[in-house]
């Protein structure tokens, strides 16, 4: 052999040329003899659907690969294919790196043969690093711990014979028919259908009910994505168990869809699914309807929420990758939308930021661009959303469980993705050598983000709300229960301390009031008589006498209180003044209000975890009230309560008054609050205008300026603290 | 050929050892390992960092009084020669495949014995420490001038001793070649055959020299033939396949198989090999069939030239990385269509219109070309010898007369250099130094600088890493470093400094980093009037016997900074009772460990000797790793800087020039991975 040694320079060598391909230069694969390929047409561009015969596998790929692959006969050698894709002219040419990618892809979807034995212990290797993959997708991705039962494609086939007079538009029109009314007739029972609808659905005999259910309508589901399938002249044959959250959740392989050539069918089958679960939650709903309580009206209710809920806020929905994405897909006709847009991504961030103009956009055809920069985000958002929500929901009921659920979600759907984007960032800035662009920017761009998070001042602050207060000596209530007989002050005046506004009349009282003058002055009579008689005997009616006297001035008492004055000086405010006199007033009625000159005071009470912040980092403090939005108003805390306490100042402050504040439900007066509280008073600023004296007001404290970080970390701290604490 | 299967049924365990992995291949090696990035990182950390510099004084003394005690209760010295012998099997047999350390201690007693009466050398404790410990699979940091070559022998005949194919890894012909001769009288002795392979040896020896007990090896001629030993076997993965393959195809031309497998190697400088030459695969390749066109690249390197920088091209990073802009392809775009309008009815030239007709072969040449302009610069990358390329070993500063640049870039420069344009190169294979050494069914090392890299190792090659005290404490005195502001007050100082050790009737060894240096530097001197010698690159054959004369009163050595590595400076009576050799470093190399390795050719084995270093702000490197640093400090301090100043430089642009050649080799070893797994189809060629 005549062989000379080179010295390769890793950093040697254009894009175009990779210094591996050496070894399969020689090499003609060509593809499996079980092969069929269908082609599509996704916005005008060519798409290419392999369909592996043996595994019963779908592949999708696009032009560029396909002018590669169909060049893969067993007889063209790598090299010749190469130049026969630069001799193209007009077209792109792949790199020798995307060649040696795409064969690896196909090799390691199984769709490659070669002459030349393969590499036994990389075979092996790979077969353990994929089965060790795929389990760890499926811990990460509490979606897809996938068991096959058996091959429904037979069972299929029969049915969509026998049910072919329904599968057509008359299946449609009686659908509609079912589910049309339920909706209407749902929009009415809105309240009863979704009054405590967390406590009925998380109560542990209904979780269980719920277990239970679950995968029967499930199952229902995918006999409707299998019957669709069938009904476009595809094939099913694989139905099994997935494990959804630990729970059991059949699936069904419905991916020869991915053939048809009509979009329309494609969608029908993604659709399939859903339409049969509405109509199931609509059925389900009638029967919730007609039936009395009982379990039966239970599991119907049950049934009708699974069917509705979860379909909409899972299956339906495209940012989640459920039914709903590859209708969208499908609709949008952007195959494999999901992984396109994440490289649109980390294109654009390449291109833009690390300046690499080599980079190659993933969005072939027009308009695709549009719908990437969108969903990624979008889904993501969407997703943390949606994870998050469900481990707020079930925490509140089951913490552990809920916490569990957090942990879970964040290290699937955040951790993971960013460990991988570190990962690629660390490469690039790994790669690029000491000063490269890439290093320069990703350096920038993290020192960018720790000075966001832990330098960079921003506002801060903290919500809470209160209630607008008077003293009780504001307050004109009826001193007894009577009629009104004459209103001596009008409303809009100034009173002073003691002036009388409105006279009560009680003419029970009234003549109560005479009997006992009499009836004291008789006793009065009598005691004058005895004593001169018989000073003894007087000893006796003096007795009498005084308890006469006694429930005369009770009596004298409630009646001078008919005469209702105020009880310190401000302009009177009357509810009613017009239509006042003849109506009747049970003591203790406010009739208006007697209001000071001093502006009211907004009493707020402060959760214990915000207490220590509000109290020793306040700039300054702003109301703001519900009816006038855009006015703010400064306040000053006069007065805090240095105890913790659970009564609310106000009931309007508890959640039964429509407030923020969780209150115990077995208390009636709606002041009792689950969690213990600060109290605070503040003052208001003079010319605060009066009125709605006891509606709610939010209060907003500004903190000092404070990065995002540290605030960040004290929200943490403060969620687990607060967990084992109480 | 029929050494393959040749190995010796053994009593005290077995071999290749059961716990090995082996790889389904012609012969007996370690499988590659599929470790993840995390695995390598906790292995590097726990036995690089966390277990090698654990004091283990007590196994120390523990070793040393067990070879001392079996060399008294058996009374050694009494034994005759065929005793030794006969003893000596079984020992060396439970030792390195059981790595029981009493047998241990008695093999080494009883190789010992046989050193002392062949070659006169009696090794002392730290060496036959270092030798059991390269036994067991050890790499081994061993202060320079501690007889390191002894070691290698007592460890390597030990091996052989036991039946295992014994490779001893060297940095270079010199050295492989010096070494197997002085220790032959030992292998003598126990009718132990030794094979010698480096450059010089014929392809077709190789077997037989491979097929010996042991062989002594240079890293790149042993990558080499491993590489040709797997094409060779092109696709066969099993001694059993290849015995069909011979039944049915009759032996026609076909080329033994050199090696018998990777069992054993002792890797001389260790750190050398292992780790900064790791940073680039070893490529092998065939002279392509396609013949040399000299008027593709001269056309090629015309347009290149008349290229602007910042227009139609730019140099990208601290690589000097060139990227065409959009202009440039423009222009370029423009030149082929005139080009093909012009020659549109010549069709001749076949290889002239494959280049300008296909875009990337246009901007792939281009590229190339401003390559072969702009980055790679004579007597720094190459040198011209009698009208050829010869490229310069960026490490070593050797020349590599039989390698070539890939894609062209060779044939680019040639023309450039207005040499003969050779044919362009076909790759057969390649190998990283990483996964080669990784198959080794037992891999150790020896060099005097390895606390650096003890991790990379560990993590890399599966290997711990020791440190063995020296048997003598060092003499060498560090003077503190001169940090100038320029190459001009550079040479000015080393010049002052010479003409002080020479009066003092000393010697003087100045290291470079490159060609270039060594001739500027050995300008000053001459214009200075010092009568000096330099050893670089350009002239490398007397290259031992230069060095060996560098310890002679009054000598003055300029060498690049590997010259000569692994030859003793034997110092004159004179010299060393002035103070011995002074070594002067010119340049700070990219890591420390080089800069120690240049200090340690002064006061080896206990003599005295001092060194310094005499650098300046705009040294290459400094540029290049430290700029804004260096500028800082030239502002600061206008004179000479403070001691703390410099070392801080020092420090930065090493640890950024560290951290940057540990990216590489990070990214040399990801990419072959990421290929090997991506190429799996292709079956398990290299």
């Amino acid at each position: 052999m005549d062989a000379g040694l080179v010295n390769a320079d890793s950093t040697l060598g254009s894009q175009l040329v990779n210094s591996h391909w050496y070894r399969v230069a020689g090499l003609a694969p060509r593809l499996r003899d079980t092969l069929r390929i269908h082609s599509q047409y996704w916005r005008r561009q060519l798409w290419y659907v392999v369909e592996d015969r043996i595994n019963a596998r779908y592949h999708r790929f696009d032009r560029q690969a396909y002018r590669i692959i169909r060049l893969l006969d067993g007889r063209t050698t790598l090299q010749q294919l190469w130049l026969r894709l630069a001799a193209e002219a007009g077209e792109h040419l792949p790199s020798q790196e995307e060649i040696l990618s795409l064969l690896g892809q196909l090799h390691s979807l199984d769709l490659l043969a070669t002459d030349t034995l393969p590499d036994l212990a990389e075979l092996a290797g790979r077969g353990r690093s994929q089965t060790w993959r795929k389990r760890a997708a499926s811990y990460f991705n509490p979606l897809a711990i996938r068991i096959p039962l058996f091959d429904p494609d037979r069972f299929l086939q029969r049915a969509a014979q026998r049910l072919a007079p329904v599968l057509s538009w008359r299946g449609a029109a009686i659908w509609l028919v079912c589910v049309l009314p339920a909706l209407v007739l749902a929009a009415s029972h809105w309240r009863e259908l979704t009054n405590n609808f967390g406590e009925r659905v998380m109560a542990l005999d209904n979780l269980l009910m719920l277990a239970v259910l679950f995968p029967l309508v499930k199952i229902l589901h995918e006999l409707g994505h299998g019957l669709a399938c069938k009904l476009g002249g595809g094939e099913v044959h694989d139905l099994g168990i997935m494990l959804l959250l630990f729970l059991p959740v059949p699936y069904l392989e419905a991916s020869s869809s991915w053939t048809f050539p009509d979009k329309r069918a494609r969608m029908l089958v993604g659709a399939a699914g859903m339409l049969v679960e509405v109509w199931l939650a609509a059925l389900a709903f009638y029967l919730w309807f007609w039936l009395e309580p009982g379990m039966a009206k239970a599991l119907a209710y049950d049934v009708t929420v699974l069917a509705s809920v979860t379909t909409v806020l899972f299956n339906a929905n495209p940012l989640l990758r459920y039914d709903g994405y590859y209708i969208a897909s499908d609709a949008l006709e952007i195959p494999n939308l999901a992984q396109r847009a994440g490289r649109w991504w980390s294109y654009l961030f390449e291109r833009h930021l690390l300046g690499r103009r080599y980079a190659e956009s993933p969005a072939q055809a027009p308009g695709e661009a549009f719908w990437f920069t969108l969903y990624s985000p979008l889904s993501f958002l969407y997703r943390t959303f949606v994870m998050f929500s469900i481990a707020v929901f079930v925490a509140g009921q089951y913490f552990a469980v809920g916490v569990l659920i957090a942990v879970w979600s964040v290290a699937a759907s955040v951790a993971l993705p960013l460990w991988r984007a570190l990962g690629w960032l660390a490469r690039n800035v790994s790669a690029g050598g000491i000063d490269s662009r890439p290093r320069r920017v990703i350096l920038a761009l993290a020192a960018g983000l720790g000075l966001f998070l832990f330098a960079l001042p921003l506002p801060h602050h903290t919500q809470v709300d209160g209630v607008l207060w008077l003293p009780d000596s504001a307050v004109v209530r009826a001193g007894q229960t009577g009629f009104a007989e004459r209103v001596l002050a009008i409303s809009d005046s100034d009173l002073q301390p003691g002036e009388t506004i409105l006279e009560l009349a009680d003419s029970g009282l009234a003549a109560e009031l005479a009997a006992q003058t009499a009836r004291t002055e008789a006793a009065q009579v009598r005691y004058d008589a005895a004593r001169l008689e018989d000073p003894a005997a007087g000893e006796r009616y003096a007795a009498e006498l005084r308890r006469e006297q006694k429930a005369l001035a009770h009596l004298a008492e409630r009646d001078a209180r008919l005469a209702v004055k105020s009880a310190s000086g401000g302009r009177l405010w009357l509810s009613q003044s017009e239509d006042m006199p003849g109506r009747h007033f049970r003591q203790g009625d406010v009739l208006g209000y007697v209001i000071p000159p001093a502006p009211p005071r907004v009493r707020i009470i402060v959760d214990q975890s915000d207490e220590a912040l509000i109290r020793e980092h306040t700039r300054s403090v702003r109301v703001k009230l519900p009816f006038a939005v855009d006015s703010l108003w400064p306040a000053t805390i006069l007065r805090s309560v240095p105890a913790a306490s659970n009564e609310l100042p106000s009931a309007a402050l508890g959640r039964s008054g429509g407030g923020e504040i969780a209150t115990d439900p077995r208390d009636d007066s709606g002041r009792r609050a689950l969690t213990s509280h600060f109290e605070y008073e503040l003052g208001l600023p003079d010319d605060f205008p009066y009125r709605l004296i006891g509606s709610r007001v939010s209060v907003r404290f500004e903190h000092p300026l404070e990065p995002v970080g540290k605030r960040i970390w004290r929200g943490l701290r403060r969620l687990f603290l607060a967990h084992f604490h109480s | 050929m029929a050494i393959v299967n040749k190995m010796p049924i053994f009593h005290g365990g077995q071999w290749p050892p059961a716990d090995v992995r082996l790889a389904a291949r012609i012969f007996p090696e370690r499988a590659d390992t599929a470790d993840s990035a995390l695995d390598r990182w906790v292995t590097g950390w726990w036995q690089g960092k966390l277990r090698t510099w654990y004091p283990r004084q007590r196994e120390r003394i523990r070793f040393r009084d067990a070879v001392a005690t079996a060399a008294e209760r058996l009374q050694l010295e009494r034994w005759d020669d065929d005793r030794l012998r006969r003893e000596s099997r079984p020992a060396a047999n439970a030792a390195f495949i059981g790595k029981d350390f009493a047998s241990g201690a008695l093999a080494l007693a009883l190789v010992r014995e046989a050193a002392r009466r062949r070659l006169g050398l009696l090794a002392h404790p730290p060496q036959l420490l270092a030798a059991w410990k390269l036994l067991c699979g050890h790499l081994i940091e061993f202060d320079t001038g501690e007889g390191k070559t002894l070691t290698a022998a007592l460890a390597a005949c030990l091996a052989a001793l036991a039946g295992v194919p014994a490779h001893v890894v060297t940095v270079n012909d010199y050295l492989a070649q010096r070494d197997a001769e002085k220790m032959q009288p030992l292998f003598a002795f126990f009718r132990l055959s030794v094979g010698v392979v480096h450059g010089g040896v014929a392809q077709g020896d190789r077997a037989s020299q491979y097929a010996r007990d042991l062989t002594y090896c240079t890293n790149k001629d042993l990558v080499f033939d491993y590489l040709r030993d797997r094409v060779n076997a092109g696709g066969i993965n099993s001694p059993a396949q290849l015995a069909v393959r011979r039944l049915h195809q009759s032996q026609r031309g076909e080329e033994r198989l050199r090696l018998r497998g990777l069992h054993f190697a002792i890797v001389d400088e260790a750190d050398s090999i292992l780790i900064d030459e790791a940073r680039t695969p070893l490529i092998l390749s065939a002279l392509s069939d396609r013949g040399a066109d000299r008027d593709v690249f001269e056309q090629v390197l015309a347009i290149a030239e008349q290229l602007q920088q910042d227009l139609h091209f730019r140099l990208l990073g601290a690589q000097r990385i060139p990227e065409l802009s959009k202009e440039g392809r423009l222009y370029l775009a423009q030149l082929a269509d005139d080009y093909l309008a012009a020659a549109e009815f010549d069709r001749r030239q076949k290889a002239l219109d494959e280049f300008w007709q296909l875009d990337w072969v246009r901007e792939h040449y281009v590229l190339q070309a401003l390559r072969a302009i702009y980055v790679y610069r004579r007597d720094q990358h190459y040198v011209v010898l009698d009208g050829k390329i010869v490229i310069v070993d960026e490490f070593t500063g050797r020349l590599l007369p039989d390698r070539s640049w890939e894609q062209g870039l060779h044939q680019l420069v040639e023309v450039k250099e207005g040499c003969a344009v050779t044919g362009q190169n076909r790759t057969l294979a390649r190998l990283t130094y990483q996964v080669f050494f990784g198959r080794y069914l037992r891999l150790a090392g020896m060099s005097g600088t390895l606390r650096e890299v003890a991790a990379e190792m560990a993590a890399v090659y599966r290997v711990p890493t020791l440190r063995v005290e020296p048997n003598r404490p060092c003499q060498r005195i560090e003077w503190p470093s001169l940090l100038l502001r320029d190459a001009e007050a550079k040479h000015a100082a080393i010049v002052d400094e010479v003409m002080r050790i020479l009066n003092e009737g000393r010697a003087v060894l100045i290291g470079t980093r490159s060609v270039m240096a060594s001739l500027a530097i050995s300008r000053a001197l001459a214009a200075a009037g010092i009568v000096h010698k330099v050893l670089n690159a350009l002239q490398d054959e007397d290259e031992a016997s230069l060095v060996a004369r560098a310890g002679q009163p009054g000598a003055v050595t300029v060498a690049t900074n590997m010259a000569g590595r692994g030859t003793d400076i034997p110092l004159a009576p004179a010299v060393s009772a002035r103070g011995g050799l002074h070594v002067v470093l010119s340049e700070w190399h990219e890591s420390a460990r080089i800069d120690r390795q240049l200090f340690g050719r002064c006061a080896r084995q206990g003599d005295p000797g001092s060194c310094r270093a005499i650098v300046a702000l705009d040294d290459e490197l400094v540029r290049h790793y430290a700029s804004a640093l260096a500028n800082w400090t030239a502002l600061q301090w206008p004179g000479l800087p403070p001691a703390s100043a410099v070392k801080l430089l020092r420090r930065t642009m090493q640890s950024k020039a560290e951290a940057a050649n540990a990216a590489q080799r990070r990214a040399t070893m990801r990419q072959d991975r990421q290929m090997r797994r991506q190429l799996a189809f292709s079956g398990a060629t290299e």
